[in-house]
């Protein structure tokens, strides 16, 4: 490749001898994809919880057509004081909070605004162990709207 | 030339003749260990950073922009980490591509800015043994030979950085561009006359 002249290579000689080594940025590059890389594997938990909820909905309260629509859901959940959980849900594909209130842990009805998908609802219900401590709230399928 | 600093100037990293990752079996089990476990990414990163980065600062000369395409590049492979398939096209020659693509996103930006860095006198920029005069030549040859660079459409600076800088023959540039040998050719050949025709203008004014 290299064994007769070239005035093109010699030309760009001068770029070609330019290096590169900034360990400095190199380690903070690192930290960030890290960083990145930790936030991607929990949303990645949130996500499956928020496919979860989805297909518990198929077989209730919005029918079949709702999964997608449900799938675009990422649902936080924070234990609060005195017996509430905060619960927030951003529809991913806008980055729109749908939702973003304290409920009690014992029971609560959500309603999701769907837009032209109209409402759905999720019952959340806090789940107790045999010692009746809380173990955590649980989305799934609620009532039909009709009978509420 | 902006941004470049001594520091840049010293250690040697980022040719190819000392770049790992050319088996592209090592590669692909690499690749499925970090989508299993994506902290198992920081192998990759630390692998092919310097060779990316000398890539990209190699086409632009400027430093800061290396580090915002760097991150560009990094952050797109680990994004885009599921996508990449061997079919015995080394891991490189994907971050190649992707850096290419980073950079020819900006070219227009990087060729504006590299017309408007200073030629101005760095005493930082003297190097060793050198007089002020000769750092002063050297810097204005070296922007000179940049700007004729970033002049040519980015296609063409894609074929002549990968061959010169990186040491690509020409049927590894066509499995980085994803185009026939033929057609990498035919630019190889366009993008030398284009240079030199760029170069030998801006060394006449």
């Amino acid at each position: 490749m290299n064994t007769q002249p070239d005035p093109v290579r010699d030309a760009l000689a001068p770029l070609r001898a330019q290096t590169w080594d900034r360990p400095e940025h190199q380690r903070r590059l690192e930290r960030e994809l890290q960083e990145r890389t930790t936030m991607s594997m929990r949303t990645s938990l949130w996500a499956k919880a928020a496919m979860i909820t989805g297909i518990f909905l198929v077989g209730g309260v919005a029918g079949a057509g709702t999964l997608a629509f449900v799938e675009h859901y990422f649902v936080e959940e924070t234990d609060l004081p005195g017996d509430m959980t905060h619960v927030r849900i951003t529809d991913t594909s806008n980055g729109h909070v749908v939702m973003d209130e304290d409920i009690p842990d014992d029971a609560g009805i959500l309603a999701i605004d769907g837009g032209d998908q109209g409402d759905t609802l999720l019952q959340v219900e806090q789940v107790h162990d045999q010692d009746g401590a809380p173990k955590g709230a649980v989305v799934h399928d609620a009532p039909q709207p009709d009978d509420h | 030339m902006n941004s470049t600093s001594p520091a840049l100037a010293l250690a040697v990293t980022g040719d190819e003749s000392i770049s790992p990752g050319t088996n592209s079996e090592a590669d692909a089990l690499l690749v499925e260990r970090a989508i299993a476990d994506p902290t198992a990414f920081t192998e990759i990163y630390r692998r092919h950073y310097p060779a990316i980065g000398a890539y990209l600062f190699r086409r632009c000369g400027d430093a800061h922009a290396t580090e915002d395409m760097l991150a560009e590049v990094f952050l797109a492979a680990l994004k885009g980490l599921s996508g990449y398939r061997s079919r015995g096209v080394p891991l490189r020659f994907w971050l190649y591509r992707i850096a290419t693509n980073v950079a020819n996103l900006r070219w227009r930006e990087l060729a504006r800015r590299a017309e408007n860095a200073s030629d101005e006198f760095d005493p930082d920029a003297v190097a060793h043994g050198e007089g002020p005069d000769e750092a002063l030549e050297r810097k204005e040859a070296l922007a000179s030979t940049q700007r004729a660079l970033l002049s040519l459409p980015a296609e063409l600076q894609d074929v002549l950085s990968l061959h010169y800088f990186q040491d690509l023959c020409v049927d590894d540039i066509a499995r980085v561009l994803e185009c026939p040998s033929g057609t990498v050719k035919s630019r190889l050949s366009r993008a030398r006359d284009a240079f030199t025709f760029a170069l030998q203008r801006r060394r006449r004014s």
